[in-house]
């Protein structure tokens, strides 16, 4: 028998808006709700997490604030990288690798956001209380849709499954958000991309890594051993650079699952002049011959990325 | 007894001698990073992208304040120049100084012991400041 019962945490309710705009501040509200059915706790902090596109830098761009009846109300901080949420992870990658990403593709360009009471408390036993969370957080300039997720939990208990799964803290996801009229082409985490590229934000001085998916829909290239990629690079100064050619450089190595992707450095790729800077690249996929092409949404219409920072 | 007992002060005046505290310093090596790097390790936003490009070729070589690159990539630099640390026996900071450029580029730096062999860890970003870049450098044995 056990000799005490863990706080068990319950997600009562996440209130967020339809959608939102970029650059405007949107608020989420998280009813939450704390029962220490046996066994009192001290130093607890309360921990709530959502998910975010890493470019909207949600950590540095958000404040939460929470209410309760008993226990007045305060606000909430990032939790350090340093705290251990067990397992020698950090918070946002102990939440990744417990919950997952909510079933968003490109996951490695959102991120879990993670805060805790700025103060923490003595909770003794019985005691339930509601504790009610607002969150103001600014979406980025981009355009953007994608599966929120939400997490409530505490720093005593962290993600412990001894007293069963599910007890002591508690995540959500939710049906896709749309951030829509930014500055960017939308980048959509909700639905597999034949195509798509990461980071989500980069200049032509960055890494990036453009992949196909051949699992997406049925396309001219399927069954295909061997992609290439055919691209036109546009700069500052109004030239158009012609990457169009099948060989070892624009082939595709293997990536994740069935993926292929190629991972080049802009300004080489495109051989650059110094002082050009890149504006957007126009790409499509090709077979060996490079007469077969496979464009954005299987059309004969190009992809498009265009570099941006925030 | 006269002559054991002086024996005795003699070995007491000599053990009291060698108790006398001795300091020995040993001056922290001045680190040494001259000679040719590659990149053995290359990370993207905390994931590994090492083999999804070509990373080998890449070559820095340090020799007497000055650098030079072959087979640029994205790195805290891509033109040659001179080099400097801010301390010699504990470096935390590398600046480059690009040729025909008078702004020297300042990042930090780590220097561990990975399996026998110095490396060298540099972090940066080339492109937006939103995307972090982690790479492990060695030694290329000469």
């Amino acid at each position: 028998m056990l000799l005490f019962l863990a706080g068990c945490v319950f997600l009562e309710k996440v209130e967020q808006p339809a959608d939102a705009r970029p650059g405007e501040e949107m608020t989420i509200k998280m009813e939450t709700r704390i029962d220490v059915a046996d066994g009192g706790r001290s130093n607890v902090r309360l921990i709530i997490g959502f998910l975010a596109p890493k470019n909207w830098q949600a950590n540095a761009n958000s404040s939460i604030t929470y209410t309760t009846t008993t226990y007045g109300s305060g606000k909430m901080i990032p939790v350090p990288l340093s705290v251990d949420a067990g397992g020698g992870q950090n918070w946002p990658a102990a939440l990744k690798n417990r919950f997952g990403m909510g079933g968003n593709f490109m996951a490695d360009d959102l991120e879990w956001v993670v805060f805790w009471t700025e103060q923490s408390y003595n909770v003794p036993q019985g005691v339930k209380e509601t504790i009610n969370v607002t969150i103001k957080t600014m979406p980025g300039q981009e355009s953007v849709q994608f599966k929120t997720g939400y997490f409530v939990g505490t720093s005593s208990e962290g993600l412990s499954d001894v007293f069963g799964s599910n007890n002591v803290y508690k995540s959500r996801f939710m049906d896709c958000f749309t951030v829509s009229d930014g500055i960017s082409d939308l980048t959509d985490f909700c639905n597999p991309q034949i195509g798509a590229v990461t980071p989500g934000v980069a200049t032509d001085n960055d890494l990036l890594t453009i992949s196909f998916d051949p699992d997406v829909v049925s396309t001219a290239l399927s069954g295909e051993a061997n992609i290439y990629f055919c691209a036109k690079a546009y700069t500052n100064t109004g030239k158009v650079l012609d990457v169009c050619v099948q060989t070892d450089q624009s082939k595709l190595k293997p990536y994740t699952g069935r993926k292929s992707a190629i991972t080049f450095w802009p300004r080489a790729y495109f051989s650059m002049q110094e002082g050009d800077i890149l504006e957007k690249i126009e790409y499509f996929f090709t077979d060996a011959s490079g007469t077969t092409k496979v464009g954005f949404s299987n059309t004969a219409n190009p992809f498009v990325y265009t570099f941006k920072c925030q | 007894m006269k002559v054991s007992i002086s024996f005795c002060l003699l070995i007491l005046l000599l053990s009291i001698n060698a108790c006398k505290r001795q300091e020995i310093s040993v001056p922290e090596q001045i680190k040494d990073i001259s000679g040719e790097w590659r990149i053995v390790k290359a990370v993207r936003n905390g994931v590994e992208i090492t083999t999804l490009t070509d990373f080998t070729r890449f070559r820095i070589h340090f020799k007497e304040g000055q650098y030079n690159i072959d087979n640029p990539m994205p790195f805290v630099v891509n033109k040659n120049g001179s080099y400097s640390l801010d301390d010699p026996a504990y470096p935390l900071r590398i600046s480059f100084l690009q040729t025909g450029t008078d702004k020297a580029i300042s990042t930090g730096f780590t220097y561990p012991v990975v399996n026998g062999k110095r490396n060298m860890v540099f972090s940066f970003s080339p492109g937006c400041a939103s995307n972090t870049y982690l790479y492990t450098l060695e030694r290329v044995a000469p």
